[in-house]
């Protein structure tokens, strides 16, 4: 007769336990885990290539890597990135990206992956090394004024040699790191050659963090972690400025319906016969410190991002977060908003802000 | 009596608690603003120099001085007619605007 032992009497227990509360047992659990995970990598198929002596997957960048002109193609392998991350379990392990087929990156689309490799170098023991040899000179040289090889402990490659295009080096904060908006500054005025218009530059991005510190995070990460990314660039022939800031966030959507605004924006989404969809909700989150009377000292934030493209007259400003997409137009003081669903999500919020820069010597 | 908030306070004032940095609205508020105010004579006004900053958010000017009223320090009438705001740089005109509309819309 075989003795049932107690160690099987106590799995015994807990697995009728967890029948009757109507879970399935851990053996149930991790197959459908499997399943999920093996229909998330065959519905990204065409970016992402398995190695199977190791079991490790690569996940492979487009031609071009612009979050404006080419959203769709540039979002998802960037957020592959961070999915296959987050398979902790289920024998999924990332090995490489490659970024040798990438023929021009945009300066926001670089902030971004810098800032999700970041993390993937944190998780990883900092031990990345990236592998140059076949990359584009414009993209390591793009990348190396970014400052995108600090994150390793590699010698940085030379600068773009046409200088169109010139790149201030990242900056990683975090709340409270406001003096860093004023060091960014100072960066963009040594590559625009003048100055800009401080106060509402200033307005923009240390709002920006203050907005990052209350609602772009979930309440249980603490401070310290709660990065955020900002950078900007300027092209001598179109006199084109632009900012970008990101965090790695659950986004103005989500954040939105959990904080003390939301009767103010349901309030607005209701006046402006808005849908509850994530443009909309970018939208209210803006527009609801302008319009609304009763929304208490609270909620004004967002509309400081707009002062710096007022101040200029022509400009842009571009929200990305989650699947919504807001952009404010400025066409010679002329005010336009456009707003937007994007096909796949950005994890986090992306601001850019675009202006042009007069001449030295011309009045705006 | 002067207040220059860039020399006196930060060049960066910015975040709306102390709990989101060392150079809060709160922080100006608490610590010099309503110090100074109390100084001041009854029939004396403030003066506050605005200008030798990068800049301010809206949260750092609503919570240092509509924060005022809405602790119920000061009434806004008795606010506005205290305080002096002072700037050489025009871009500054804005935020002076902007202080004024937050202590009025304080509640």
């Amino acid at each position: 007769m075989i003795k049932v032992t107690q160690r099987e009497i106590e799995r015994i227990k807990r697995f009728n336990l967890t029948l009757r509360k109507g879970g399935k047992s851990s053996r149930v659990k991790k197959k459908g885990r499997v399943q999920y995970i093996n229909n998330w990598f065959q519905e990204n198929s065409d970016f992402i290539s398995l190695e199977k002596s190791s079991g490790r997957y690569t996940v492979v960048f487009p031609e071009s890597l612009n979050l404006y002109d080419g959203f769709n193609q540039s979002i998802k392998p960037i957020n592959s990135l961070r999915k296959i991350l987050s398979f902790k379990r289920g024998g999924v392990r990332l090995r490489a990206l490659d970024l040798n087929a990438i023929q021009d990156i945009s300066t926001p689309a670089s902030l971004v992956l810098t800032a999700e490799i970041d993390n993937w170098n944190t998780k990883n023991g900092r031990k990345l090394t990236p592998q140059t040899e076949r990359w584009h000179p414009n993209v390591r040289g793009t990348l190396s004024e970014l400052g995108f090889f600090e994150l390793f402990n590699y010698q940085p490659c030379a600068p773009n040699s046409n200088g169109l295009v010139k790149v201030v080096k990242f900056i990683k904060g975090k709340p409270g790191d406001e003096d860093k908006a004023k060091h960014l500054r100072e960066q963009i005025e040594k590559i625009v050659g003048s100055r800009v218009k401080r106060p509402p530059l200033f307005q923009a991005l240390s709002e920006a963090i203050t907005n990052v510190t209350h609602h772009a995070y979930p309440k249980e990460i603490i401070k310290a972690r709660k990065h955020w990314y900002m950078t900007a660039s300027f092209c001598e022939q179109s006199r084109k400025l632009k900012v970008a800031f990101y965090d790695q966030g659950i986004g103005i959507p989500s954040s939105l319906p959990k904080s003390k605004f939301w009767e103010s924006a349901k309030g607005y989404i209701a006046k402006m016969g808005l849908i509850n969809d994530h443009p909309s909700l970018i939208a209210a989150a803006v527009e609801m410190g302008r319009t609304s009377t009763n929304s208490g000292n609270r909620g004004k934030g967002l509309q400081d991002l707009l002062e710096f493209i007022r101040q200029y007259g022509n400009g842009y400003l571009s929200i990305m977060s989650q699947r919504g997409h807001y952009r404010f137009s400025c066409i010679e003081r002329q005010e336009k908003i456009q707003k937007n669903s994007l096909d796949f999500p950005i994890m986090g919020t992306l601001i850019i802000w675009s202006v042009t820069i007069p001449e030295r010597g011309v009045m705006q | 009596m002067r207040i220059n908030i860039g020399k006196d306070f930060s060049d960066t004032p910015a975040g709306r608690f102390r709990s989101d940095g060392k150079h809060s609205g709160e922080a100006f508020r608490d610590d010099l603003l309503e110090k100074r105010l109390s100084e001041v004579a009854e029939d004396e006004k403030l003066y506050i120099k605005i200008d030798d900053v990068e800049g301010y958010g809206s949260s750092f000017l609503e919570e240092a001085f509509g924060g005022l009223v809405r602790k119920g320090k000061y009434s806004s009438i008795d606010l506005l007619n205290k305080l002096v705001f002072e700037f050489e740089d025009v871009d500054f005109e804005f935020y002076k605007k902007k202080i004024i509309e937050y202590i009025k819309d304080a509640k």
